[in-house]
């Protein structure tokens, strides 16, 4: 789940979206880990017993497990925060990597969350036309609905003179 | 100022058949996981009904020898792996995610995905009692050579059950993640709700098991097609081999059939009785602990197979300790009980079935782990006996408890009570007229998987078919009780219950559709 934490004095105003993940990373490392390592314990005794075919199915589920962990803790590794200050608006995408950012004036950013298909997740876009920044892949669909929500605070901190067009709410 | 900042709810419900294809929310995939369970319910049901009406009189009269045995096999496949196993999965993504306080599941699509291999899995099964050569015959355990020798009907099980643990393995995986993951701040893992525990459990075992089972029938494949000789003693092979894959499989297996029926009631009996539950910490660690052994008692299904002595000892003793974790559970749900301010409604009337009836199964369990012993039993209706008081009297009325307990959470109406109690009675009643003579008829020698038998097991054998009648048709009751409660009644409130516990019950009764907007906070 998403941590959504503001901290505004009316005018400026800062946003930081962060996964809320109750798993260290060396615990899932430990916990797939074990996993593998009963797997292959057994493995082991299966293939004694003569049933090689088996293991290769928990190898396979392994990797599922594997990637599901690393999907999940890829999100923990990301963080999205704006700063809204005086005219300006800053978006900051870290990554473990490195950092993305874009300066962007107050008065013409949007916020456009889209969806292309139904099948595939919802994307959040805010910046001035032509100059828009993704954020918040990482996050469930209702925590990327609710982040547009609250994207538009510091953007509407001037006096509410931003007009958000090009918005399509997206149906789960 | 450091505010978690104000709203918006959009809580717009997608309409029409693509919200079900497409649904990546937990709760309709509950939804979804409990209709798929209840319909297998109703089918398995109906074979077995057919078992007990050619079992009604010795001889021959209804259906014909093969069918029979394929109704035996399938009425298993379709209750364990179509009706049992996705009913639990249906509860596991309903509740596990409002219980630890998380918006969804961690990978919703992946949940998606898990439910709708389910279906098609399942039609592949129904098919097959109508390609040449008719459906799987060789009982649920599928030993060759009967299960090698079958017609094509035994191929489409063989996928059925590859889709079908494809699904499994999906949605543990998904379980696993969202517990571990996505809990709220506060919650950890020594307050998570014992469903969400024995579900963690439960979700452990199917990773280790599943696989094993899926090469157990990759390798039935290709005995069968492929010109292998796993298990054919004429090219080297050895079906005792498939014994012993299927069951570090399929003990395992029951075991995953019983844990989320066990943390069900360990959510229901504290609920009704007024008290917190006796013991948590031991009944994680005894769930813990009858997980582990689990793996290593497999043989206790075969101890006729000619093992060697020392592997006989071994095995029987392992056994016999699973009822040292078991008799915990039993005793802390007693002494929950103990002096509470009992009420009876519905779900808890359930709970205490589960429990009393449960332990009759463990009971004629731990007879059946004594080796000598087994080898009266083995292969006898005792079996029969056994094996439903567990499933049935353990999971299937857990499961009902659970029914009962959340299905005015899940429609915001309050269930009829008093057709509650009469599905309650006719299930229990029924359930044991038909399967307690089932115990003296094994006793007696009457071998299981048969459409005929010697005259003197007529009449336990009619006392038998009488209750299956009761039981099968009490649960119609089911369907008008949550149709009923779907249509309206008395609005539930978001507690439903005098002070239940768990994060479930802070929500409205229905919960938005997506729960909890902003972490709740765990103390
Ligand atoms: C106290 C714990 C238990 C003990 C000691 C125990 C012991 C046994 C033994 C020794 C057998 C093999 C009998 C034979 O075939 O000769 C057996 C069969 C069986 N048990 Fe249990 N059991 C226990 C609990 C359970 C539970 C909780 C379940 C399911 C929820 C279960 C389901 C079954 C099934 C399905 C079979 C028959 C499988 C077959 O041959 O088709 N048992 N049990
Ligand atoms: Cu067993």
């Amino acid at each position: 789940m998403t941590l959504l934490d503001a901290t505004s004095d009316g005018r400026d105003f800062r946003l930081l979206v962060r996964l809320n993940y109750s798993l260290t990373l060396v615990a899932a490392y430990r916990v797939v880990g074990l996993c593998c390592a009963v797997g292959l314990v057994t493995a082991v005794g299966i293939v004694t017993a003569g049933a090689w075919p088996a293991p290769p199915f928990g190898g396979l589920e392994l990797v599922v497990l594997g990637s599901a962990f690393y999907v999940a803790q890829r999100c923990t590794r990301v963080l999205d925060w704006r700063v809204a200050q005086g005219e300006r608006l800053m978006v900051t995408k870290r990554i473990e990597a490195g950092q993305k950012y874009r300066r962007l004036y107050r008065h013409w950013a949007q916020v456009r969350l889209s969806s292309r298909h139904r099948w595939y997740p919802s994307q959040l876009w805010p910046g001035p036309h032509g100059r828009f920044i993704e954020i918040g892949a990482e996050l469930t669909e209702h925590d990327r609905i609710r982040t547009e929500g609250q994207f538009e605070l510091p953007l509407a901190a001037l006096g509410g003179l931003i007009a958000i067009p090009n918005r399509y709410k997206i149906q789960n | 100022m450091t505010s978690t900042v104000a709203d918006h709810h959009h809580d717009e419900v997608p309409k029409g058949i693509s919200r079900w294809l497409f649904t990546t929310n937990h709760k309709d995939i509950g939804t979804l996981y409990l209709w798929f369970a209840f319909i297998m319910f109703l089918v398995g049901g109906a074979m077995s009904l057919i078992i007990r009406t050619e079992l009604f009189q010795p001889g021959l009269q209804v259906v014909d020898p093969h069918f029979f045995n394929q109704m035996t096999t399938v009425h298993a496949l379709v209750m364990v792996f179509g009706a049992v196993m996705p009913g639990f999965v249906g509860f596991a993504n309903w509740m596990i995610p409002m219980m630890i306080g998380a918006p969804d599941m961690a990978l919703p699509r992946l949940n998606n995905w898990s439910f709708w291999l389910l279906p098609p899995a399942a039609l592949l099964l129904i098919i097959s009692l109508f390609v040449p050569g008719g459906g799987p015959a060789a009982g649920w355990t599928l030993y060759p050579p009967l299960s090698s020798q079958g017609g094509m009907g035994v191929d489409f099980t063989i996928f059925t059950v590859h889709l079908l643990g494809m699904s499994s393995i999906l949605g543990s995986i998904n379980i696993i993640a969202t517990i571990l993951n996505m809990r709220a701040p506060g919650m950890t893992l020594m307050k998570m709700p014992l469903f969400v525990w024995t579900w963690l459990i439960t979700a452990f075992l199917l990773l280790a098991a599943i696989p094993v089972f899926a090469g157990a029938v990759t390798m039935l494949l290709t005995d069968r097609h492929f010109g292998t000789a796993f298990f054919d003693p004429a090219g080297g092979g050895d079906p005792v081999l498939f014994q012993h894959i299927f069951w570090f499989f399929g003990h395992p297996e029951v075991y995953i059939l019983i844990l989320p029926a066990f943390g069900i009631i360990s959510q229901v009996i504290p609920t009704f009785s007024r008290k917190p539950l006796f013991g948590y910490t031991s009944m994680v660690f005894a769930s813990v602990a009858i997980a582990f052994l689990s793996f290593i008692v497999w043989a206790h299904h075969m101890y006729t197979v000619g093992m060697p002595l020392s592997g006989e000892l071994f095995f029987m003793y392992a056994t016999m300790l699973i009822a040292i974790p078991t008799g915990v559970k039993i005793f802390n749900w007693l002494a929950t009980m103990w002096r509470g301010s009992m009420t009876f409604e519905t779900p808890m009337l359930y709970a205490i079935a589960c429990v009393a009836l449960f332990t009759v199964g463990g009971l004629t369990g731990l007879t059946m782990s004594i080796t000598p012993a087994d080898f009266q039993y083995h292969d006898t209706y005792y079996i029969v006996a056994h094996f439903h008081y567990t499933i049935f009297a353990g999971s299937v009325l857990g499961m009902l408890a659970g029914v009962y307990y959340w299905l005015p959470k899940w429609t915001g109406h309050m269930y009829d009570e008093t057709l509650g109690k009469w599905h309650f009675w006719l299930t229990v009643i029924g359930f044991n007229i038909t399967f307690f003579p089932q115990h003296f008829l094994g006793l007696a020698g009457m071998p299981r998987r048969i459409p005929d038998y010697a005259l003197q097991f007529a009449d336990f054998n009619q006392v038998s078919t009488i209750g299956a009648f009761i039981m099968g048709f009490a649960q119609l009751i089911l369907l008008v009780v949550v149709v009923k409660a779907i249509r309206g009644g008395k609005e539930a409130s978001s507690e439903v219950w005098e002070n239940p516990e768990g994060l479930e019950w802070t929500v409205p009764s229905p919960p938005p559709y997506h729960t909890f907007a902003t972490p709740p906070q765990v103390r």
